[in-house]
């Protein structure tokens, strides 16, 4: 509450140019909230476009959205909810990614919660194929890990 | 265009390119099996979890089989002279897993959470898990410490255990802490707070503890700057002076006396508290935020006690009049819980609001049950207000929220007067208990401010 009786109307934009090549625009103070975006304007100056080269214009609305309710201060849990909610688990993970590469720390503690929720209960299988790791493990190097670390199998639920 | 399907190769291996840090970011925010299960997830992933620079300890998904606790590996740790009287003495198994984790953790842990069940208190593991940790890890500065119910067990019934299921927690051991919380216990000593001059952020939820406790604890906690008490009891009076505090918050309360002295709070929360209004002090004078809630506990009979938002606003308009620590003048943002459509609490709001100078922010919520409308004695509607209130209350209103709406006489009369004259008003929200309908001519009203946005918002989903 308090944040909205202090917060400035203010009135300059920054575009940003995606990898695909598509123009967004934010306000300077949402681009404040990007350190990689900040970094880039105090390189280039405020009057140029910036170029992202790792973001692409499939993700980079939602990140805009996330960040205009931010610097209103009205991020609450209903909004972020509603914000996940029909994003499907890859999705989640660019923006995962775009958050990270965008220096964006707010959006990326958020998103990283909201990744170990979806992971909650899952298999060592899902997991990998998620996060795109392979397994180095020799069969039998795994086996007898798994072993030493039954207890912490005991809460997977069938993948779907 | 490049892509970002999870089948493209080159999008695929982009996570684990990740740096650790950020990894092991991730495995901080899962519960802590699941953070050992990715051990096995490739060779590089193989003990990240002990950087991880938070643990979170659930007792509900780390009970194990006492077979395979036998057959375990860690014969290291079963010599261990410190441990080895804990497995000797038929330790809660998870205990012990709690224990090999902590062992096996690189150090340099930040956050720790605890879920336990009450057994553990009874043999004095929390303690010893506690003193382990803080030997350990040298960089500890958050602990939260949670109590769980037993099945079938609610858990506020955990706060009226018997003795044997209090938290005793050594000497001085919360001295290095900076972010402290506690949920459902029984304290009957203050000692672990003793020197802790690095707190700063300290919550008590479901606390049973008595006036000396609870002093011994407020006065040891110096450095507070943020402190919740909720739903606690065993104390009778709460006088809290502190001139570090920024942010005060009570919820659920039951005091015979309640005393604030706090130079710097800034942020004053309260909700359901009951106590004389007669024996209320608060000396808040940097105080910005106010938030006064009764409506929250939902036994009619219970919400007859609790102080109302009207008791307190009648107890700051008394400060102005006497000169003394004058709160309301300097007030940003006020959030209340308020009948708008009941005569003697309009007559406080409006005296409240009149004193209000520099209120930007006005969040008001309407109580759900209905009273009887009263009529206004010959003065005209609007009037009413205006005549109250102060230009420059009207200047400086800039966001206004209305929650519970019902489309009632006297709360139209409200919401009119502050879109017809509040001149800097960006937003106003009315939040309708039932259905739009009934706010839907607020819209074509005349707008005293250019820049001014109404929105409608109905509860029901």
């Amino acid at each position: 509450m308090a944040q909205e009786a202090s917060s400035s109307t203010s009135s300059k934009t920054i575009s940003l140019k995606t990898g695909d090549g598509e123009i967004f625009e934010i306000e300077a103070s949402a681009a404040k909230q990007m350190k990689t975006v900040q970094r880039l304007i105090d390189d280039l100056g405020d009057d140029i476009t910036i170029p992202l080269h790792n973001v692409f214009s499939k993700e980079l609305p939602k990140i805009i959205e996330y960040y205009k309710k931010d610097i209103t201060g009205e991020i609450t849990k209903d909004f972020e909810a509603e914000f996940v909610k029909d994003l499907n688990d890859d999705e989640v993970k660019v923006l995962f990614l775009a958050a990270n590469y965008l220096d964006a720390n707010k959006l990326f503690e958020f998103l990283s919660q909201n990744i170990a929720d979806r992971l909650e209960s899952k298999s060592v299988e899902y997991v990998r194929k998620y996060f795109g790791v392979e397994n180095d493990f020799t069969p039998e190097e795994e086996s007898k890990l798994r072993e030493e670390r039954a207890w912490s199998f005991r809460g997977i639920k069938e993948d779907e | 265009m490049r892509d970002v399907e999870m089948g493209s190769d080159e999008k695929q291996d982009f996570i684990s390119e990740l740096p650790n840090e950020v990894l092991t970011f991730i495995l901080s925010k899962l519960r802590v099996d699941e953070a050992v299960r990715c051990n096995i997830l490739a060779k590089r992933w193989l003990g990240l979890w002990k950087k991880a620079p938070h643990i979170e300890f659930n007792g509900k998904h780390m009970i194990r089989p006492v077979t395979q606790l036998l057959h375990s590996r860690e014969s290291t740790i079963t010599q261990d002279p410190f441990l080895y009287p804990f497995m000797k003495g038929g330790v809660f198994r998870y205990g012990f897993v709690i224990f090999q984790l902590m062992f096996r953790h690189s150090g340099n842990l930040s956050s720790c959470r605890f879920l336990h069940f009450k057994k553990s208190l009874w043999i004095g593991e929390v303690d010893t898990w506690i003193k382990f940790l803080v030997n350990k890890m040298n960089g500890l500065k958050h602990l939260s410490l949670e109590c769980l119910p037993d099945y079938g067990q609610d858990a506020d019934e955990i706060m009226f255990e018997n003795e044997i299921y209090k938290l005793c927690i050594s000497h001085k051991k919360f001295h290095c802490l900076s972010s402290l919380d506690l949920i459902n216990y029984t304290m009957d000593s203050w000692c672990a707070f003793e020197d802790c001059h690095n707190l700063k952020i300290l919550k008590l939820e479901r606390i049973h503890l008595d006036d000396f406790v609870l002093s011994g604890i407020l006065q040891n906690c110096v450095a507070l700057e943020n402190f919740s008490l909720i739903e606690s009891t065993g104390f009778t009076k709460l006088i809290i002076v502190n001139s570090n505090l920024k942010i005060l918050r009570l919820q659920v309360l039951c005091v015979g006396r309640l005393e604030v002295i706090a130079q710097n709070l800034e942020v004053l929360f309260l909700d359901s508290i009951t106590c004389p209004v007669k024996n209320l002090s608060i000396y808040a004078p940097s105080l910005s935020n106010f938030e006064s809630h009764s409506y929250s506990i939902s036994s009619i009979e219970e919400r007859t006690f609790v102080m109302k938002s009207y008791d307190i606003i009648a107890y700051f308009i008394d400060l102005s009049m006497q000169q003394s620590c004058n709160i309301l003048p300097k007030l940003l943002a006020m959030s209340l819980d308020l009948d708008l459509n009941n005569l003697e609490e309009i007559m406080y709001l409006s005296s409240a609001l009149g004193l209000c100078t520099s209120l930007q922010v006005l969040d008001i919520t309407l109580p759900e049950y209905d009273y009887n409308d009263f009529t206004l004695p010959f003065l005209k509607p609007t009037l009413f207000w205006e005549m109250r209130l102060c230009k420059t209350f009207t200047q400086k209103l800039k966001f206004v929220t209305i929650r519970g709406f019902k489309g009632k006489e006297k709360e139209v009369e409200f919401a009119k007067f502050l879109i017809t004259r509040a001149t800097m008003m960006k937003r106003i929200n009315i939040i309708c208990y039932d259905s739009i309908e009934v706010a839907e001519n607020l819209l074509s009203l005349p707008r005293a401010s250019h820049n001014l946005t109404i929105n409608l918002k109905c509860n029901s989903n």
